[in-house]
Order: C-alpha cells, then structure tokens, then sequence
C-alpha cells in the first residue's frame, strides 16, 4: 500500500513546474501583448490630435474668410437657395424656390480655397503632403430676413476634413472631419 | 529498499525542474524588465500628448494675438517650463510660430455679375447660370488697407518630448503637432 502511494508521487514535480513554467509563459505573453496594445492606444491618440488640429486649421482659414468677406458669403448661400443676390430674401414671402433657380457655385468658390494645398504651410522641415487639411462643403441650412432689423440672417454649415500621416509604428493616414455651424447676417 | 529509489528519483526530477525553472523564469525576469520599462515610457507618452492638446488648445483659442506673434520664428519655450515633472518623468516643449501676411493671403472671392433685380421680381433667381462669373482672387489687404499690417493667420509648429528619469531626450521620444490660427477681421 505504502510502495503504491509512494509510486504515485514519481514525477508530480516536473509536471508541475511545466505547468507553472507555461502559466508563467501565459502571463509574460498577455503582458508583452497589453504593452503593444497600450503603445498603440497612445499612437492612435497622438494620431487623433494631429488630424484633429489639422481639421482644425481648416476650419479656422474658413472663419478668417467668412469674417472677411462676409457679403460675399451671404450672396452665395442667398444663390443656393435660388434667390436673387441683388433682392435677398424678401421678408415673410412664401417663395418655394426650384433647383432650376439655384446655383452652388459661388458657395463652392468660396470655400474650395481654405485648404492646405492653396496656402501651403510656412513651417519649414516638413513634409506638405504629410500634414494635409481641406475644407469639403459649405451650406446654407436657413436663411430669412428680419424686417424688424432689416436683417439677412443666415445659418450655415461648414465641413473640413484634416489628413495626418504619422510614420511611427506604421500608422498610415488618419482623417479627422469636423464640422460648424455659423450665423452670418447682411444689412440689407 | 523502495523508498530510497523514491527518494533518487525525486532528487533527479528536482534537478530536471531547477534547470526547467532556470530556463523559463531567467528570460522572464528580463521580459518583466522589459515590459515595465515600456510600461512607464507608454505612461510618459500618454501624459505627453495629453500636455501637447493643452498646449496646443491654449495656442490655438486663448494666448493674445500680441503674445502668440511676439518671437515669431524662434522656437519659444511652452507654457509648462523646461523638464516639467509628473511622476518623475520629464517634458519638454517648444512651439515656432510662421505668420502670413496679408498681401500673401489672397482667396478666390465669388464674382456676381450683376443684373437688374427686378428681374427677379418675384425673389427668385431667373439666371442663375449667368449670376456668377469666374471667381477671383483678393488679397485681405485690399479689402482691409487700414489693417493691413495686422496679421491674421499664422501657422504654429508644437515639438513635445519626453524623458523618464534614467533616459535623455531623444528623436523617437518626441512628436509634433501642427496647427493654422486665424485672427477673425472685426471691422
């Protein structure tokens, strides 16, 4: 009896310390693995704010240019809406303009500019095409007249993507868009 | 007689295990090191980027147009200071601001072509197709001579890096952020 209980014990230590040599191995893995996924997690957030800034700048060209030329601005986005720059928009009119009275593109010219490829960076060292942000709409989404402040009130929408290319860690292209609203008013 | 050959056997498999034990746990020990380096150096870059939002945002919407432009085109220390300290690790920061001028900043304006509006009597554009001609370019200067010397966008370079406390700065512990502020006309 005694000579069976001692022969079950031959080898219990080899396999337990195989057991614990791969419980060990497990948890070395899962550590070397959370570390890249942390270092990734990182990147990604470096990679977020570099495109998030570069949207951004475009944003930021796109407000310098509404605040410079804010009538050129109130005529486009009167134009998409198919009413006549020279009239406005004629306060309490029910008018339902058609497609066929609209035309777009004078909010295209007016915002196609704002990018990173029409005024290129002043910062030297860099990479142009690394470091990329463009406007990509800009709409009218209301628009009336106030007759008590003889006001064209105009909401619209502005879209800008930014494009950063971070070489670290294999990142590639990474594109953030961002999106504002703005209230432009004409005296009229 | 058979507990001896036990105990002979037990001193081999020991030995067997001390050298599996060796084997396994010795490279592990320098895993550990490893990891936990790089887990501190993953800690100093998350704070790192967290800083540079700050001091990007801080570049972007609140510093004076005055004091963002004062040293244009050296690299100016950032807000936090030199070696700035959290948790024993080091940052470091420095931004270079590039103003454009106005006569560089000439944008595509719509051109309108007029027409009689009462055309358009009812409000509604008759001619649409011929409203608008080519657009052109004018520059912030003519349309605002009186201002004209005031700069109104300008191009920033923030370059952020980090040390933890045995290391140096280096070229890979660094990254830069580039941004476009404008200075909105109020007139």
């Amino acid at each position: 009896m005694l000579k069976n209980k001692s022969k079950s014990r031959n080898g219990l230590a080899l396999p337990l310390v195989l057991a614990f040599a791969v419980c060990i191995m497990i948890f070395t893995a899962s550590l070397v693995y959370f570390r890249k996924e942390s270092k990734q997690q990182n990147l990604t957030n470096i990679h977020f704010l570099q495109a998030n800034f570069l949207a951004q700048s475009a944003i930021q060209m796109m407000m310098l240019k509404l605040s410079a030329f804010p009538q050129e601005a109130c005529d486009a986005g009167v134009l998409s809406l198919g009413y006549c720059p020279f009239r406005g928009i004629i306060a309490g009119s029910g008018l339902n303009p058609s497609p066929g009275n609209a035309n777009q593109q004078g909010l295209v010219d007016f915002y196609s500019d704002c990018s990173s490829e029409s005024f290129p960076w002043k910062i030297p060292g860099i990479t142009q095409s690394d470091w990329k942000f463009t406007t990509t709409n800009f709409k009218v989404i209301s628009a009336y007249t106030n007759p008590d402040e003889r006001q064209l009130v105009i909401s619209a929408q502005t879209t800008a993507v930014g494009e950063a290319t971070l070489h670290r860690g294999d990142m590639g292209v990474r594109k953030e868009e961002m999106i504002k609203t703005v209230k432009l008013t004409r005296e009229n | 007689m058979s507990t001896r050959q036990n105990s002979g056997i037990t001193l081999t498999e020991l030995m067997i295990a001390t050298t599996i034990m060796a084997f396994v746990i010795l490279p592990i020990f320098g895993l550990l090191n490893y990891t936990n380096r790089g887990t501190r150096e993953q800690d100093a870059e998350g704070i790192a980027a967290n800083l540079a939002k700050e001091e990007m945002n801080r570049l972007m919407f609140i510093i004076s147009r005055e004091n963002l432009l004062s040293g244009a085109g050296a690299p100016l220390e950032w807000s936090f200071g030199a070696d700035y300290d959290i948790k024993g690790n080091k940052f470091s920061g420095e931004y270079t601001v590039y103003p454009f001028s106005n006569t560089e900043l000439a944008f595509s304006i719509p051109k309108f072509v007029f027409h009689d509006p009462m055309n358009c009597s009812s409000g509604l554009e008759t001619t649409p197709g011929t409203t608008l001609g080519t657009a052109q370019p004018m520059t912030i200067a003519e349309v605002y001579p009186d201002s004209a010397g005031l700069c109104r966008l300008a191009d920033i370079k923030l370059v952020v890096k980090w040390r933890l406390p045995s290391g140096e700065y280096n070229e890979i512990s660094q990254f830069e952020l580039l941004a476009r502020r404008a200075f909105l006309v109020k007139e």
